[in-house]
């Protein structure tokens, strides 16, 4: 079959990104191929590897050339229980020229623009959807259910505007439904029997509907067409025409019809009956008749005949890319650790790799979006890379996979420009109590249905190359320096709670039993200030420590001396520490075994425990930190140096099997590594190499 | 062995990890109110938190002009406080009371909105416009979960009296 005229063997696969749905027109050009044409019959189009109708403008010649174009009826990324996905806003269209098994394509076409009455459908009712993804929460009532995570706006009667809408000009709604989630459940409201929500929609500023319910639930608030013809088409016969214009829009000049939603003030400082009352907007739908639309276009596909609005004509995909196929199925090479990176990191780990090659260990080295490409048809998700990672331990040559290094920062906003340019290489999400928390363990939780890891695993979180390089000639510097005496010193911190500097001690009596020298730092309760401490543990990790074990309040950016206090306690060590840290060449495991140390999926923010790792020269060679809130607990800590004092075992293997035997899950999916997991601490001059 | 949550304040709303450096500021009298402890974090955190479009509460700061400016003259009290984090935080109210035993009550004419739940460190502030001249007042935070439960996250604080004749801010 000749199907790629310039070269009749070669398949061509590309992936159009979509981000809004619409008829996409795609230019033979915009495919960035050098061959004269393609057969048009060789021409396929797939989403999620289900064929999508194309519509062919090739001039009648059979062959796509340069100067002719196709459209297709393109649809935004949908979430398994929402309107967006959360994983990536682009969805993938996979578009295949030549090969030798070439499908037939269901014919489509578009339209030229005609009237509604032209198309018939005076009188059909057309839907439309308003969603924005911008405040995401957890809502825990919903904890065990798979439900939306991401709503449009936070509703208060605080908001200094209420919620407004303007439809868009031609839409005259008959029908409207605004969905909504309860934020806030007021306890005083449960026991006076006051509703815990209470929302009014307006339209044009007249009320319609009003809604009021308990808890986080999930509600519609439905106008139907009598509320809304009531405001919007009774206007008295005899009525002047401004009157008639007031109640579409604001004025003569302003035609637009406004959707509101308040939240009414039930809250006053010092009243005993106060309400608080916080709910989340999810969506609004607006039912309208399409009576002013002069340039509707229908679009005939597969499943039938769908009508679309000019504006939504020949949009231009986001970005198209070839694709090539790296075989990561049939590769069955026996692999012990697979490094899986941003394109944009490829190169700057590959030292690393080549070191542990050097170690003895076979090395895989896989970008993300070849990943993406051959396990989720060109989508982005964190499924995908778990989908990897498992089918790569099952299928490749014995023994199996041992160690997983995901390269690249996470962001949990996919929405923003920002969001997505941090959004590396993505972390899955637990619910961690009331929010959604980073968390790396499921991409090894592979075999059977538990949450347990079964490899072990660490992140870099490096936003670009010249990151990433620095922290991988300060690991390779580690890893290759000599093992000095104060590799067999390790320091344990806590904050001023007492329980938790028994804790300290008894772990640390456990460690001086083993042969270290173990230094407790606790900071001084009867102290004027903290400034000793914070020297204390500054000087103390400059000393060199092969391990830091933190146990005590803490915060994204901080290790405190303890809780609120706004007398007593304060930061024992922050980020500014950091910067007084002096300790090349002696880099301590650090274990953050306190709250949210480790979220390193803020789109904008970092963490104290990024920071430890990234930082180019001192600070940590590696750091386990949680995501979000955690018990403190005595076990996982002692199951953790038990482990990572194992000769010659890595640090990844040892966190792996603490985690194993871990019984609360919160501790395993909360915590993680951040560092290279086959690193081996070496405490000791006599424990051999992995 | 002792399992326990590693978090501080606002513990009885359902959790909060850290809640650092109440700092009430009032004018005039810095000396005798503690420094936000983490104000390099504060400052660069705090526009990153804005410029994301996920804004999670309006932390920027409140005014009391709406109270009504009964002494134009007069510089306000302005107290500022800041969180480390928050959570199920719907906001705060600031009272104020005639001597440090009180009675007090609450100055804000309605609540200053709260974060929610974050760990991004968050500040606020609130002016106090409606004072009489050479008068000490005293003041203290109190939050305000989303489930409706109170309270008081700072010690009790006075103002130093403002004399008639300065230019308002």
């Amino acid at each position: 079959m000749l199907s790629c005229t310039g070269n009749p063997q070669q398949e061509l696969n590309f992936k159009i990104a979509v981000v809004d749905d619409g008829i996409y027109r795609i230019d033979f050009a915009a495919l960035g191929i050098s061959v004269p044409s393609l057969a048009s019959s060789s021409l396929t189009l797939t989403e999620r590897g289900q064929p999508v109708a194309l519509a062919m403008d090739d001039g009648g010649n059979g062959l796509f050339e340069p100067g002719e174009s196709f459209t297709f009826l393109g649809k935004h990324l949908q979430g398994e229980h929402s309107w967006f996905n959360s994983w990536s806003p682009e969805n993938i269209y996979v578009l295949r020229a030549g090969g030798s098994d070439s499908r037939s394509i269901p014919e489509s076409g578009l339209t030229p623009p005609r009237s509604v009455e032209e198309e018939g459908l005076a009188g059909k009712t057309l839907t439309q959807h308003f969603e924005q993804e911008e405040f995401r929460v957890a809502l825990a009532e919903s904890a065990d259910e798979q439900t939306e995570n991401w709503y449009w706006k936070r509703l208060t009667h605080l908001d200094k505007q209420p919620f407004q809408l303007q439809l868009p000009a031609g839409v005259e709604p008959i029908a409207i439904r605004v969905a909504l989630a309860g934020l806030s459940m007021d306890r005083a409201a449960t026991k006076s029997g006051e509703p815990h929500h209470r929302v009014e929609l307006l339209l044009n500023g007249t009320g319609i509907a009003s809604k009021d319910w308990n808890g986080q639930a999930a509600v519609e608030i439905s106008a139907d067409e009598a509320a809304v013809a009531k405001v919007l088409t009774d206007a008295p016969t005899d009525a002047p025409t401004d009157a008639l214009m007031h109640a579409k829009g604001q004025n003569a000049e302003d035609q637009t019809i406004r959707l509101e939603l308040r939240v009414p003030k039930r809250y006053s400082p010092g009243e005993p009956d106060a309400v608080i009352d916080v709910v989340l907007l999810n969506w609004i739908e607006i039912d309208s008749r399409p009576t002013t639309f002069s340039d509707i276009v229908t679009y005939s596909g597969p499943d039938g005949k769908r009508l679309y609005l000019a504006d939504k004509l020949s949009r231009a995909p986001g970005w198209i890319k070839q694709i090539h196929h790296r075989g990561l199925r049939s590769d069955s090479r026996q692999t012990d650790y697979l490094m899986i990176a941003h394109g944009s990191l490829l190169e700057a780990i590959e030292p690393l790799a080549e070191f542990h090659r050097q170690q003895g260990l076979s090395v895989s080295v896989v970008d993300v979006a070849d990943i993406y490409n051959e396990f989720n048809d060109g989508i982005v998700s964190p499924f995908a890379i778990r989908d990897f990672i498992k089918y790569a331990s099952e299928n490749r040559a014995a023994p199996a996979v041992r160690y997983v290094l995901l390269v690249g920062d996470a962001s949990w906003d996919v929405r923003s420009e920002a969001g997505r340019q941090r959004n590396l290489l993505p972390s899955m999400q637990v619910q961690a109590y009331d929010e959604l928390a980073a968390s790396d363990n499921g991409f090894v939780s592979i075999h059977g249905d538990d949450w347990r890891p079964d490899l072990a695993i660490g992140r870099i979180p490096a936003a670009n190359a010249a990151e990433l390089t620095a922290v991988v000639q300060k690991l390779l510097a580690y890893a290759k320096a000599p093992a000095g005496q104060w590799r067999q010193h390790m320091a344990l911190v806590s904050d001023m709670n007492s329980d938790f500097q028994t804790i300290s001690s008894q772990l640390a009596a456990g460690l001086v039993e083993q042969g270290f020298k173990v230094e407790t730092i606790y900071p001084d309760e009867a102290a004027d200030s903290t400034k000793q401490d914070q020297s204390d543990l500054v000087n103390a990790i400059n000393e060199g420590q092969s391990l830091v074990h933190f146990l005590g309040h803490g915060g994204r950016f901080v290790w405190r001396t303890g809780p609120l206090d706004y007398h007593n306690s304060s930061d024992l060590f922050s980020l500014p520490d950091l910067e007084r840290l002096d300790n090349q060449g002696r880099l301590p495991l650090v274990l953050s075994m306190t709250c949210s140390t480790g979220p390193f999926d803020h789109p904008q923010a970092g963490s104290i425990a990024e920071a430890f790792l990234m930082l180019p020269q001192g600070g940590a060679a590696g750091v386990l930190a949680a995501s979000w809130r955690v018990p403190a607990s005595q076990t996982f800590s002692a199951l953790l140096l038990q482990e990572l004092t194992q000769p010659g075992q890595s640090v990844g293997e040892a966190i792996l099997k603490a985690k194993q035997k871990e019984t609360r899950r919160a501790l395993v999916e909360s915590y993680n590594f951040l560092g290279d997991p086959a690193l081996v601490l070496r405490i000791s001059d006599n424990h051999p190499k992995p | 062995m002792k399992d326990e949550l590693v978090r501080c304040g606002l513990v009885k709303y359902g959790g909060c990890l850290l809640l650092l450096g109440l700092a009430l500021n009032v004018y005039g009298q810095q000396e005798s109110v503690p420094e936000p402890v983490d104000e390099p974090v504060h400052e660069s955190v705090h526009e990153s938190v804005h410029e994301s479009g996920h804004e999670s509460g309006q932390s920027g700061h409140e005014s009391g002009h709406e109270s009504g400016q009964t002494t134009p003259s007069i510089k306000p009290n302005v107290i500022r406080w800041g969180t480390a984090s928050e959570h199920g935080n719907f906001g705060y109210d600031v009272f104020r009371g005639w001597s440090e035993d009180g009675p007090f009550a609450p100055v804000n004419p309605d609540v200053i909105a709260g974060a929610g739940t974050t760990d991004i460190p968050q500040r606020y502030e609130f002016r106090d416009d409606s004072i009489e001249p050479d008068t000490e007042y005293w003041y203290y935070i109190e939050s305000i979960s989303l489930s409706g439960e109170r309270k008081r996250i700072s010690p009790i604080y006075a103002s130093e009296p403002k004399p008639l004749g300065q230019v308002a801010e």
